[in-house]
């Protein structure tokens, strides 16, 4: 029997004022799946990410999140339902320590489990437990990135939006990101990762969408996508191969 | 020497309270970005209310305090979900309204308090003796609202480093929409920073009407007076303010026993003119990498 679905777009359409970004997109996302949104900048990418996080209102069509459309919900409340959303940007507080970004992740739960939770964090991101005390503001781009998606994580979520988590870190950075999120898998947490690193998201990902000017123009398994030869030279080809990505499947 | 030890413990003195008069201001400014051009007037609303209250019930500004400060939480309340709340634009747009918003919003307060106060200048005569320490001579009431200013200032600064609630509120303060994704409540949190704001300003006017004489209109000049300090200190940055408001008091109370009275307010200006070209973020103002 195939998981239940946890996230759904029928039509969804959006955009900012008069710029329509998203034009119909439907999509669905099952418990413990994992999907890479490539395309080029400018796509509907994160605009996408904020469609469901309620930063944007939706000019058309619906969001369901385990079967209960999203529409009425501020973003705090679709975080609470059990989104987690690393933003764009990565939002941190940098005026507060590693642990106290963490905290405000889970605000509403007790001292004690809070405290549980940030250790399980550390256990995700090793590399964060010796910054705990460390103002956010003073950590490198990479160290941003893992609080950020640990700070997401910390209100134990049933899915997390992941909005370009590469942006403007070393290749090698990113292959440890990736391997700290690859160790989330079969937890039962489904991932939905927006990236204009294509084939770093598409390696991670079981599945893969396409999009272009706020439309889906290809879909499929996320291997098969890294060995089709339009979509390798339209958003994986044309990026630089990262060094620990290996070669590219398209030889 | 001991003139100059007397004008800094004096100096010092000063600075507390004008810590705690412009502390609201930047609270409000930390976690919503809206300078509350009201703030002035709402001190001097808790000034006159306190007076009321020492006038017909024989209450001092210390008893005053709570109450003073509990009303304005309310009115603040009331104006955060009535008016600001519904001030929806982001961006330079959206703050433009909130800053006519707010000038329009000290108008009704310094109105509706002249309706009620008149325009004559009210003070309350409360610990007008002098303590002496030592070889120096420090006015009662002076250091009994300073204590308490810093008392106040301690312990919103305690409650917003240490306290889940007040971590909220400092997160917000720095990434509303990082807060929002961490699941926290932002428009119950502008709420509570906004009526907290406004709670310090009542507050601190209940105090310091017994050291300065009020009128309706001098609302004006605690704005510009707070809003000088907050942005000496770093806008939204709390020790920074602190040190700001000694620097302030320590300058003042200099000038005017060196140069006069007129001369006083002059050279607060001219320091923070000098603050504002040498270090536009302010005294500890931060930039960080995020």
């Amino acid at each position: 029997m195939a998981p239940p679905e946890i996230l759904s777009l029928k039509g969804v359409r959006a955009g900012y004022g008069e710029v329509a970004v998203l034009h119909g997109i439907d999509l669905s996302l099952a418990r413990g799946e994992t999907l890479a949104v490539v395309g080029a900048n400018g796509a509907g990418k994160s605009t996408l990410l904020r469609a469901i996080m309620g930063q944007i209102a939706l000019t058309g069509g619906e969001i369901a999140f385990e079967g209960r459309t999203l529409a009425r919900f501020p973003t705090y409340h679709r975080t609470r339902l059990g989104i987690g959303y690393a933003p764009e940007g990565r939002q941190l507080f940098p005026g507060m320590s590693v642990d106290e970004n963490l905290e405000m992740g889970a605000a509403r739960a007790r001292p004690a489990e809070r405290r549980k939770r940030i250790e399980r964090m550390f256990g995700i991101f090793p590399k964060l437990a010796a910054l705990r005390r460390t103002h956010c503001g003073y950590l490198s781009g990479g160290e941003q990135q893992m609080v950020a998606i640990a700070r997401a994580l910390m209100g134990e979520p049933r899915l997390l939006l992941l909005d370009e988590p590469s942006t403007g870190l070393a290749p090698r950075v990113v292959a440890e990101l990736y391997a700290s999120l690859a160790s989330l898998l079969g937890t039962g947490l489904a991932v939905l990762v927006v990236e204009q690193n294509a084939r770093a998201a598409l390696r991670f990902a079981g599945r893969g969408v396409v999009f272009e000017d706020g439309r889906i123009t290809a879909q499929g398994e996320a291997k098969a996508l890294i060995a089709d030869r339009r979509v390798v030279s339209a958003y994986v080809g044309g990026l630089a191969t990262p060094e620990w990505a290996g070669a590219p499947t398209e030889g | 020497m001991i003139t100059f030890a007397t004008l800094c413990v004096l100096g010092l003195l000063w600075g507390g309270v004008y810590l705690l008069m412009a502390e609201g201001l930047n609270l409000i400014y930390g976690v919503m970005k809206v300078v509350n051009l009201a703030h002035g007037d709402f001190i001097v609303l808790g000034g006159l209310l306190a007076f009321s209250l020492f006038e017909r019930g024989g209450l001092t500004p210390i008893a005053a305090f709570p109450i003073a400060a509990g009303l304005l939480f309310l009115i603040g309340m009331a104006v955060q979900l009535g008016v600001l709340e519904q001030i929806t634009a982001q961006g330079p747009e959206g703050e433009l309204r909130t800053l006519l918003a707010t000038f329009g919003l000290s108008y009704v307060v310094a109105n509706a308090s002249f309706l009620l106060w008149g325009s004559q200048f009210q003070s309350i005569p409360f610990l007008q003796g002098a303590v002496q320490a030592g070889p120096i001579a420090v006015p009662e009431g002076l250091l009994v609202c300073s204590l308490l200013a810093f008392g106040v200032a301690l312990l919103v600064h305690v409650w917003l480093t240490r306290t889940i609630t007040g971590k909220s509120v400092h997160a917000t303060a720095q990434s509303a929409l990082g807060a929002a994704s961490c699941g926290l409540n932002i428009r119950r949190i502008r709420t509570l920073a906004f009526a907290l704001g406004s709670a310090m300003a009542g507050g601190a006017g209940a105090l310091v009407i017994s050291l300065i004489p009020f009128q309706t209109s001098t609302g004006g000049d605690l704005t510009v007076q707070a809003f000088t300090l907050i942005a000496l200190g770093g806008l939204g940055n709390y020790p920074g303010a602190w040190l700001a408001a000694e620097l302030l008091g320590l300058t003042e109370v200099f000038t005017q026993y060196y140069l006069g009275s007129n001369a006083a307010s002059a050279v607060v200006y001219v320091v923070f003119i000098g603050v504002l070209i040498f270090r536009p973020q302010g005294l500890l103002g931060r930039v960080g990498r995020v």
